[in-house]
């Protein structure tokens, strides 16, 4: 019979191999020097390691979980007043719009004396402007209003 | 290999018990955490030599299987689920443990043969404790709980999340260290 490998002889020293091949293994080594030698040195170990016996602590530790449970199950809940999604969305969207109209207002007011020159430029220009400043702006906010709510959810959950 | 399960059919078996908790009753919890802590305790305080830290690891442990108790599968044994769960919390407090102190990670030390040295044989549990110590973090884990525990290495590869042959590898490389460390130290 080939040797067994180094971990079925950990198996076998440890009792974990199984009725048949502790057996088996057992012929094996009762006829091959070499695993002889690997069990006596990993049986010598094995013994070696039951010194070490770390003594109970007597704690009752079913007394401390239910209490524990106890404690956590009848704590207040934290409540926290939050305003309704749609409420906090619909705020973004209207700060973010007069913060985009009066941007796009700004930069319009910066761009009078180009107009006076040039006069082909109509104000429509400026207020498609101020829409699309608008717009980037509303979508900014609400991207944000979001990111703070999935936040908030995270850290009250 | 022990098994602490009950083979008494008057007795719930760690399933049944899990079932009665997922409906509120908590005196299941009571009987899990009495017919496994001496199991759990020794696998903490063997991992963290600090019985108050312990006994800590071991009261979360059974408190998450409280709080997991909703979702939990009896696909595999129990006892495989509450110890990966203790492992895992004995890892992280070691790992947090290192970073409070600065203490560094665990690394093998084949200089060093404390059974070879001045030891007294009297205290040869420090001697072990020390031995143990200077393993590699996965290797004394796997130790802890095939010597110890009494897990197998399927168990053991069940609990820790390796695979079956890493944890035969661990343990043979272990025990080969150890073997050179206790040389001499007798039973």
């Amino acid at each position: 019979m080939q040797c067994p490998s180094a971990a079925n002889l950990v198996r076998y020293v440890s009792g974990d191999a199984g009725a048949q091949d502790a057996v088996r293994i057992g012929a094996h080594v009762s006829g091959c020097q070499a695993c002889a030698e690997t069990v006596a040195a990993l049986r010598e170990t094995w013994a070696a390691l039951d010194a070490w016996q770390p003594g109970t602590t007597g704690v009752d530790l079913a007394g401390r979980v239910l209490t524990a449970i106890e404690a956590e199950a009848t704590a207040p809940r934290r409540h926290r007043w939050r305003w309704p999604a749609f409420t906090r969305v619909a705020a973004s969207v209207v700060i973010a719009t007069g913060l985009g109209v009066g941007a796009g207002r700004l930069v319009s007011g910066s761009r009078a004396s180009d107009r006076e020159i040039t006069v082909a430029d109509s104000s429509n220009h400026d207020v498609l402007h101020a829409l699309a400043v608008a717009f980037v702006a509303t979508d900014s906010a609400t991207g944000i209003a979001l990111q703070f709510e999935r936040r908030a959810d995270e850290e009250g959950r | 290999m022990p098994n602490p399960e009950p083979h008494n059919p008057q007795v719930p078996d760690d399933a049944s018990l899990m079932a009665r908790l997922r409906d509120g009753d908590r005196t299941a919890l009571g009987e899990l955490v009495r017919r496994h802590q001496r199991r759990v305790l020794d696998i903490a305080v063997r991992t963290l030599r600090d019985h108050t830290l312990a006994e800590d690891i071991a009261q979360e442990a059974f408190l998450r299987v409280w709080r997991s108790a909703a979702d939990y599968v009896p696909s595999a044994r129990f006892t495989t689920w509450l110890y990966r769960i203790v492992v895992n919390l004995c890892l992280d407090a070691r790992k947090k443990r290192r970073t409070l102190l600065g203490e560094t990670p665990d690394q093998p030390d084949p200089q060093h043969t404390p059974a070879e040295s001045a030891v007294d044989h009297a205290d040869r549990a420090a001697v072990i404790r020390a031995a143990l110590d200077r393993l590699p973090e996965r290797q004394r884990v796997a130790v802890l709980l095939h010597k110890y525990s009494g897990l197998s290495m399927r168990e053991i590869a069940d609990t820790t999340g390796w695979t079956e042959s890493a944890v035969e590898s661990l343990l043979v490389r272990a025990y080969a260290t150890l073997r050179q460390k206790l040389r001499g130290l007798g039973p």
